[in-house]
Protein backbone atom coordinates (compact mmCIF):
# COMPACT_ATOMS: atom_id res chain seq x y z
CA UNK A 1 0.00 0.00 0.00
CA UNK A 2 2.77 2.27 1.29
CA UNK A 3 4.51 1.90 -2.14
CA UNK A 4 1.45 2.50 -4.12
CA UNK A 5 0.85 5.48 -1.93
CA UNK A 6 4.22 6.90 -3.05
CA UNK A 7 3.91 5.71 -6.83
CA UNK A 8 0.46 7.57 -7.36
CA UNK A 9 1.66 10.65 -5.41
CA UNK A 10 4.71 11.02 -7.73
CA UNK A 11 2.46 11.02 -10.70
CA UNK A 12 0.20 13.59 -8.69
CA UNK A 13 2.89 15.46 -8.68
CA UNK A 14 3.06 15.11 -12.45
CA UNK A 15 0.07 16.50 -13.04
CA UNK A 16 -2.06 13.18 -13.77
CA UNK A 17 -5.54 14.28 -12.31
CA UNK A 18 -6.96 10.52 -11.85
CA UNK A 19 -3.55 9.23 -9.86
CA UNK A 20 -4.73 11.63 -7.54
CA UNK A 21 -7.99 11.10 -6.86
CA UNK A 22 -7.16 7.79 -6.53
CA UNK A 23 -4.36 8.54 -4.01
CA UNK A 24 -6.97 10.97 -2.19
CA UNK A 25 -9.51 8.59 -2.04
CA UNK A 26 -7.09 5.64 -1.09
CA UNK A 27 -5.91 7.80 2.24
CA UNK A 28 -9.07 8.64 3.12
CA UNK A 29 -9.52 5.48 5.12
CA UNK A 30 -6.63 5.62 7.06
CA UNK A 31 -7.05 9.51 7.92
CA UNK A 32 -10.40 8.96 8.76
CA UNK A 33 -9.08 6.09 11.39
CA UNK A 34 -5.98 8.67 12.95
CA UNK A 35 -8.05 11.18 13.37
CA UNK A 36 -11.22 9.69 15.24
CA UNK A 37 -8.30 8.36 17.21
CA UNK A 38 -7.04 11.23 18.63
CA UNK A 39 -9.91 13.95 18.05
CA UNK A 40 -13.25 13.41 20.39
CA UNK A 41 -15.67 15.55 19.13
CA UNK A 42 -17.55 13.18 16.76
CA UNK A 43 -19.52 16.40 15.02
CA UNK A 44 -15.52 18.12 14.08
CA UNK A 45 -13.48 15.03 13.08
CA UNK A 46 -14.62 15.29 9.46
CA UNK A 47 -13.54 18.81 9.00
CA UNK A 48 -10.32 18.12 10.46
CA UNK A 49 -10.18 15.23 7.94
CA UNK A 50 -10.92 17.88 5.16
CA UNK A 51 -8.01 20.15 6.55
CA UNK A 52 -5.61 17.64 6.41
CA UNK A 53 -6.31 16.41 2.55
CA UNK A 54 -6.14 20.65 2.12
CA UNK A 55 -3.10 21.04 3.48
CA UNK A 56 -1.60 17.56 1.75
CA UNK A 57 -3.11 18.67 -1.56
CA UNK A 58 -0.57 22.13 -1.06
CA UNK A 59 2.24 20.27 0.81
CA UNK A 60 2.35 18.32 -1.90
CA UNK A 61 5.24 19.93 -3.99
CA UNK A 62 7.12 18.94 -0.70
CA UNK A 63 6.73 15.13 -1.05
CA UNK A 64 10.18 13.61 -3.03
CA UNK A 65 8.95 10.91 -5.38
CA UNK A 66 10.03 7.05 -3.81
CA UNK A 67 10.27 8.05 -0.33
CA UNK A 68 7.52 6.51 1.52
CA UNK A 69 4.28 8.13 1.57
CA UNK A 70 3.13 7.52 4.52
CA UNK A 71 5.42 9.14 7.11
CA UNK A 72 5.22 12.04 5.02
CA UNK A 73 1.23 11.91 5.58
CA UNK A 74 1.20 11.13 9.06
CA UNK A 75 3.24 14.61 9.45
CA UNK A 76 0.84 16.36 7.74
CA UNK A 77 -1.94 15.18 9.41
CA UNK A 78 -0.43 15.14 12.70
CA UNK A 79 0.11 19.13 12.46
CA UNK A 80 -3.16 19.29 10.90
CA UNK A 81 -4.55 17.88 14.27
CA UNK A 82 -2.84 19.59 16.85
CA UNK A 83 -3.80 23.12 14.78
CA UNK A 84 -7.21 22.03 15.26
CA UNK A 85 -6.39 21.70 19.00
CA UNK A 86 -4.65 25.00 19.07
CA UNK A 87 -7.63 26.71 17.40
CA UNK A 88 -10.80 25.09 19.59
CA UNK A 89 -8.38 26.10 22.52
CA UNK A 90 -8.13 29.69 21.17
CA UNK A 91 -11.98 29.66 20.46
CA UNK A 92 -13.24 28.65 23.78
CA UNK A 93 -10.64 31.19 25.55
CA UNK A 94 -12.33 33.62 23.19
CA UNK A 95 -15.69 32.91 24.35
CA UNK A 96 -14.57 32.31 28.19
CA UNK A 97 -13.59 36.02 27.45
CA UNK A 98 -16.54 37.20 26.28
CA UNK A 99 -18.54 35.61 28.87
CA UNK A 100 -16.21 37.82 30.84
CA UNK A 101 -17.35 40.73 28.86
CA UNK A 102 -20.97 40.29 29.06
CA UNK A 103 -23.17 41.34 32.04
CA UNK A 104 -22.52 38.63 34.51
CA UNK A 105 -23.57 36.00 31.35
CA UNK A 106 -21.94 32.50 32.65
CA UNK A 107 -20.58 30.33 29.48
CA UNK A 108 -19.91 26.52 30.13
CA UNK A 109 -17.64 24.76 27.20
CA UNK A 110 -19.49 21.49 26.80
CA UNK A 111 -18.57 17.99 26.00
CA UNK A 112 -18.63 18.57 22.15
CA UNK A 113 -16.54 21.62 22.24
CA UNK A 114 -19.83 23.94 21.37
CA UNK A 115 -20.28 27.03 23.80
CA UNK A 116 -23.41 26.58 25.78
CA UNK A 117 -25.01 29.84 27.58
CA UNK A 118 -27.19 30.77 30.43
CA UNK A 119 -28.09 33.73 29.69
CA UNK A 120 -26.25 35.52 26.71
CA UNK A 121 -28.04 38.14 24.98
CA UNK A 122 -25.09 38.47 22.60
CA UNK A 123 -24.79 35.46 21.66
CA UNK A 124 -28.67 34.77 20.61
CA UNK A 125 -28.72 37.93 18.78
CA UNK A 126 -25.88 36.65 16.90
CA UNK A 127 -27.15 33.71 16.41
CA UNK A 128 -30.43 35.22 15.00
CA UNK A 129 -28.63 37.33 12.76
CA UNK A 130 -26.37 34.83 11.35
CA UNK A 131 -30.00 32.37 10.59
CA UNK A 132 -31.37 35.52 9.21
CA UNK A 133 -28.63 36.12 6.06
CA UNK A 134 -27.84 33.53 2.97
CA UNK A 135 -26.39 30.57 3.34
CA UNK A 136 -23.55 31.13 1.43
CA UNK A 137 -22.99 34.58 3.36
CA UNK A 138 -23.40 33.07 6.55
CA UNK A 139 -21.19 29.94 5.37
CA UNK A 140 -18.43 31.97 4.40
CA UNK A 141 -18.41 34.05 8.02
CA UNK A 142 -18.53 31.11 9.87
CA UNK A 143 -15.10 29.59 8.06
CA UNK A 144 -12.92 32.69 8.34
CA UNK A 145 -14.38 34.01 11.77
CA UNK A 146 -15.18 30.62 13.82
CA UNK A 147 -13.23 28.03 11.96
CA UNK A 148 -10.45 30.68 11.72
CA UNK A 149 -9.62 29.13 8.45
CA UNK A 150 -7.56 30.98 5.54
CA UNK A 151 -9.44 32.63 2.24
CA UNK A 152 -7.73 29.83 0.55
CA UNK A 153 -9.02 26.88 2.95
CA UNK A 154 -12.32 28.81 3.01
CA UNK A 155 -12.64 29.44 -1.04
CA UNK A 156 -11.35 25.41 -1.81
CA UNK A 157 -14.31 24.36 0.79
CA UNK A 158 -17.34 26.03 -0.52
CA UNK A 159 -15.73 25.47 -3.97
CA UNK A 160 -15.84 28.89 -5.17
CA UNK A 161 -12.48 31.90 -6.00
CA UNK A 162 -10.74 33.60 -3.24
CA UNK A 163 -12.19 37.30 -4.46
CA UNK A 164 -15.94 35.33 -4.43
CA UNK A 165 -15.47 33.92 -0.93
CA UNK A 166 -14.39 37.74 0.28
CA UNK A 167 -17.48 39.05 -1.65
CA UNK A 168 -19.73 36.76 0.02
CA UNK A 169 -18.07 37.16 3.36
CA UNK A 170 -17.90 41.12 2.71
CA UNK A 171 -21.83 41.12 2.34
CA UNK A 172 -22.09 39.13 5.32
CA UNK A 173 -20.59 40.95 7.67
CA UNK A 174 -22.59 44.29 6.48
CA UNK A 175 -25.79 42.08 6.66
CA UNK A 176 -25.07 40.71 10.06
CA UNK A 177 -24.18 44.65 11.30
CA UNK A 178 -27.67 45.63 9.82
CA UNK A 179 -29.44 42.99 11.55
CA UNK A 180 -27.23 43.86 14.64
CA UNK A 181 -27.63 47.69 14.49
CA UNK A 182 -31.54 47.18 13.93
CA UNK A 183 -31.61 44.26 16.38
CA UNK A 184 -30.25 47.17 19.43
CA UNK A 185 -31.87 49.95 18.62
CA UNK A 186 -35.20 47.96 18.67
CA UNK A 187 -34.53 46.64 21.80
CA UNK A 188 -33.75 50.13 22.83
CA UNK A 189 -36.87 51.71 22.32
CA UNK A 190 -39.13 48.61 23.91
CA UNK A 191 -36.65 49.50 27.06
CA UNK A 192 -37.44 52.76 26.56
CA UNK A 193 -41.21 51.90 25.81
CA UNK A 194 -41.16 50.46 29.06
CA UNK A 195 -40.20 53.11 31.14
CA UNK A 196 -42.29 55.20 29.94
CA UNK A 197 -45.13 53.25 30.72
CA UNK A 198 -43.83 52.23 34.18
CA UNK A 199 -43.66 56.04 34.42
CA UNK A 200 -47.25 56.87 33.24
CA UNK B 1 -18.51 20.64 1.47
CA UNK B 2 -18.94 16.89 1.74
CA UNK B 3 -15.46 14.98 1.82
CA UNK B 4 -15.69 13.22 -1.84
CA UNK B 5 -16.32 16.22 -3.39
CA UNK B 6 -13.74 17.89 -1.80
CA UNK B 7 -11.47 15.44 -3.42
CA UNK B 8 -13.12 15.86 -6.74
CA UNK B 9 -12.33 19.30 -6.47
CA UNK B 10 -8.52 19.05 -5.18
CA UNK B 11 -7.88 16.00 -8.26
CA UNK B 12 -8.95 18.98 -10.66
CA UNK B 13 -6.22 21.55 -9.14
CA UNK B 14 -3.41 19.20 -9.38
CA UNK B 15 -1.61 20.62 -12.20
CA UNK B 16 -1.87 24.17 -10.22
CA UNK B 17 0.24 23.62 -6.93
CA UNK B 18 -0.12 26.53 -5.10
CA UNK B 19 3.67 25.93 -3.09
CA UNK B 20 6.81 25.89 -5.27
CA UNK B 21 8.65 22.51 -5.75
CA UNK B 22 12.28 23.20 -3.47
CA UNK B 23 14.43 20.50 -2.67
CA UNK B 24 16.11 20.32 0.88
CA UNK B 25 19.19 20.68 -0.18
CA UNK B 26 18.85 23.38 -2.69
CA UNK B 27 17.19 25.34 -0.08
CA UNK B 28 19.94 24.89 2.47
CA UNK B 29 22.53 25.99 -0.43
CA UNK B 30 20.49 29.04 -0.55
CA UNK B 31 20.89 29.82 3.21
CA UNK B 32 24.12 29.47 3.82
CA UNK B 33 25.07 31.36 0.40
CA UNK B 34 22.84 33.93 1.38
CA UNK B 35 23.93 33.45 4.85
CA UNK B 36 27.59 33.98 4.17
CA UNK B 37 27.17 36.53 1.71
CA UNK B 38 25.12 38.68 4.48
CA UNK B 39 27.50 37.73 7.69
CA UNK B 40 30.89 38.76 5.51
CA UNK B 41 29.10 42.05 4.58
CA UNK B 42 28.01 42.60 7.90
CA UNK B 43 31.14 42.47 9.44
CA UNK B 44 33.14 44.19 7.00
CA UNK B 45 30.34 47.09 8.15
CA UNK B 46 30.99 46.44 11.87
CA UNK B 47 35.23 45.72 11.20
CA UNK B 48 37.12 43.52 11.44
CA UNK B 49 39.08 42.88 14.59
CA UNK B 50 42.79 43.88 13.87
CA UNK B 51 44.63 41.11 14.78
CA UNK B 52 42.99 38.34 12.73
CA UNK B 53 45.47 36.89 10.77
CA UNK B 54 47.05 36.32 14.45
CA UNK B 55 44.41 34.60 16.22
CA UNK B 56 43.23 32.43 12.91
CA UNK B 57 47.30 30.84 13.77
CA UNK B 58 45.46 30.22 17.20
CA UNK B 59 44.29 26.99 18.26
CA UNK B 60 41.81 28.09 20.71
CA UNK B 61 40.29 30.69 18.60
CA UNK B 62 39.84 28.39 15.63
CA UNK B 63 38.20 25.75 17.94
CA UNK B 64 35.69 28.07 18.79
CA UNK B 65 35.27 29.41 15.10
CA UNK B 66 34.75 25.91 14.02
CA UNK B 67 32.03 25.15 17.03
CA UNK B 68 30.11 28.21 16.22
CA UNK B 69 30.21 27.39 12.97
CA UNK B 70 29.00 24.25 13.66
CA UNK B 71 25.85 25.49 15.92
CA UNK B 72 24.83 27.46 12.93
CA UNK B 73 25.00 25.19 10.16
CA UNK B 74 23.51 22.01 11.75
CA UNK B 75 20.85 24.29 13.16
CA UNK B 76 20.06 25.33 9.36
CA UNK B 77 20.23 22.25 7.99
CA UNK B 78 17.64 20.86 11.16
CA UNK B 79 15.33 24.31 10.04
CA UNK B 80 15.26 23.63 6.76
CA UNK B 81 14.69 19.57 7.19
CA UNK B 82 12.53 20.49 9.79
CA UNK B 83 10.01 22.04 6.97
CA UNK B 84 9.45 19.33 5.06
CA UNK B 85 7.04 16.72 6.18
CA UNK B 86 8.28 12.93 7.66
CA UNK B 87 11.92 14.20 6.54
CA UNK B 88 13.67 14.33 10.38
CA UNK B 89 12.34 13.41 13.11
CA UNK B 90 11.48 15.92 15.96
CA UNK B 91 13.04 13.78 18.89
CA UNK B 92 16.48 14.18 16.66
CA UNK B 93 15.79 17.57 15.95
CA UNK B 94 15.66 18.65 19.67
CA UNK B 95 18.78 16.20 20.32
CA UNK B 96 20.99 17.92 17.20
CA UNK B 97 20.24 21.24 18.50
CA UNK B 98 21.05 20.39 22.41
CA UNK B 99 23.97 19.08 21.33
CA UNK B 100 25.59 21.55 19.07
CA UNK B 101 24.59 24.14 21.90
CA UNK B 102 26.36 22.08 24.40
CA UNK B 103 29.26 21.68 22.60
CA UNK B 104 30.10 25.06 22.33
CA UNK B 105 28.99 26.45 25.44
CA UNK B 106 30.53 23.77 27.31
CA UNK B 107 33.86 24.20 25.70
CA UNK B 108 33.19 27.63 26.58
CA UNK B 109 32.98 26.77 30.44
CA UNK B 110 36.24 24.48 29.73
CA UNK B 111 37.72 27.21 28.25
CA UNK B 112 36.80 29.21 31.78
CA UNK B 113 38.43 26.43 33.97
CA UNK B 114 41.38 26.35 31.91
CA UNK B 115 42.22 30.16 32.73
CA UNK B 116 41.29 29.54 36.25
CA UNK B 117 43.84 26.81 36.33
CA UNK B 118 46.59 29.25 34.23
CA UNK B 119 46.05 31.71 36.90
CA UNK B 120 44.75 34.17 33.95
CA UNK B 121 41.10 33.96 35.12
CA UNK B 122 38.79 36.31 33.07
CA UNK B 123 35.60 38.08 34.62
CA UNK B 124 32.62 38.75 32.81
CA UNK B 125 32.94 41.51 31.08
CA UNK B 126 30.17 43.80 29.96
CA UNK B 127 29.16 43.30 26.67
CA UNK B 128 25.73 43.97 25.76
CA UNK B 129 26.66 45.48 22.57
CA UNK B 130 28.22 42.64 21.34
CA UNK B 131 24.38 40.59 21.87
CA UNK B 132 23.03 43.93 19.76
CA UNK B 133 25.78 43.36 17.11
CA UNK B 134 24.92 39.41 17.21
CA UNK B 135 21.17 40.68 16.79
CA UNK B 136 21.71 42.93 13.85
CA UNK B 137 23.78 40.30 12.17
CA UNK B 138 21.10 37.18 12.38
CA UNK B 139 18.59 39.56 10.81
CA UNK B 140 19.03 38.67 7.18
CA UNK B 141 20.34 35.01 7.83
CA UNK B 142 16.55 34.64 9.66
CA UNK B 143 14.41 36.81 6.87
CA UNK B 144 16.53 34.02 4.26
CA UNK B 145 15.31 31.05 6.45
CA UNK B 146 11.63 32.18 7.36
CA UNK B 147 11.07 32.48 3.95
CA UNK B 148 12.78 28.89 2.77
CA UNK B 149 11.08 27.33 5.65
CA UNK B 150 7.27 29.21 5.05
CA UNK B 151 7.92 28.33 1.45
CA UNK B 152 7.68 24.59 2.10
CA UNK B 153 5.27 22.64 4.62
CA UNK B 154 6.32 22.93 8.38
CA UNK B 155 4.54 20.81 10.57
CA UNK B 156 6.81 21.22 14.00
CA UNK B 157 6.20 25.29 13.94
CA UNK B 158 7.64 25.96 17.35
CA UNK B 159 10.80 23.26 17.15
CA UNK B 160 11.49 25.07 13.54
CA UNK B 161 11.27 28.91 14.57
CA UNK B 162 13.48 27.71 17.92
CA UNK B 163 16.04 26.04 14.81
CA UNK B 164 15.32 29.16 13.02
CA UNK B 165 16.57 31.17 15.43
CA UNK B 166 19.81 29.15 16.98
CA UNK B 167 20.49 29.41 12.92
CA UNK B 168 20.21 32.93 12.41
CA UNK B 169 21.88 34.20 15.81
CA UNK B 170 24.60 31.16 15.45
CA UNK B 171 25.53 33.36 12.10
CA UNK B 172 25.94 36.51 13.71
CA UNK B 173 27.63 35.36 16.82
CA UNK B 174 30.35 33.94 13.77
CA UNK B 175 30.40 37.61 12.43
CA UNK B 176 31.34 38.79 15.90
CA UNK B 177 33.47 35.99 16.43
CA UNK B 178 35.50 37.98 13.66
CA UNK B 179 34.84 41.69 15.42
CA UNK B 180 34.83 41.19 18.76
CA UNK B 181 38.42 41.81 20.78
CA UNK B 182 37.38 40.34 24.12
CA UNK B 183 38.51 37.04 24.41
CA UNK B 184 37.82 35.43 28.01
CA UNK B 185 35.56 32.67 27.68
CA UNK B 186 33.60 34.18 30.07
CA UNK B 187 32.89 37.04 28.33
CA UNK B 188 32.25 34.71 25.04
CA UNK B 189 29.37 32.72 27.37
CA UNK B 190 27.52 35.14 29.10
CA UNK B 191 27.59 37.70 25.87
CA UNK B 192 28.04 35.54 22.46
CA UNK B 193 26.65 32.19 23.61
CA UNK B 194 23.59 32.24 26.05
CA UNK B 195 22.07 34.87 24.13
CA UNK B 196 21.65 32.77 21.42
CA UNK B 197 19.87 30.49 23.60
CA UNK B 198 17.68 32.68 25.03
CA UNK B 199 16.65 35.12 22.40
CA UNK B 200 16.09 31.78 20.40
CA UNK B 201 13.82 30.64 22.98
CA UNK B 202 11.69 34.22 23.48
CA UNK B 203 11.97 34.25 19.40
CA UNK B 204 10.45 30.67 19.12
CA UNK B 205 7.60 31.49 21.51
CA UNK B 206 5.76 34.06 19.33
CA UNK B 207 7.34 33.59 15.91
CA UNK B 208 5.78 30.21 15.44
CA UNK B 209 2.78 31.80 14.00
CA UNK B 210 4.80 33.11 11.20
CA UNK B 211 5.32 29.66 9.99
CA UNK B 212 1.92 28.78 10.07
CA UNK B 213 0.11 27.28 6.87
Amino acid sequence: MNHEWATLAGKAQAGDRAAYGVLLTGILVPLRSYVARRVRQSDSREDVVQEILISIHKALPTYRPGEPFEPWMYSVARYRVVDHFRRRGRALQREDLRGDLSTGAEFTATETGTVASEDVPLGEDISAALGAIPERQRQAVLYLKRDDLSVRDAATRMGVSESSLKVLAHRGYKALRTLLTKGSSLSEDRSAHRRTRTER
Amino acid sequence: MKTEALIAELARNVETPSRPARTHSRALVVWLSGTAVSIAIGTWILGVRADIMLMLATPRYVLEMVLILAVAASSGAVAVLLAYPGRFRARLAVFALATVMSAWLGALVCLAFLDLKRGSFSTVEWGYSCTLFALALAVVPAAILVTLVRGAAPTRPTLNALAIGIAALGAGALGLHVHCTTDGALHQFAWHGVPVVVLSALGASTGWRLLRW
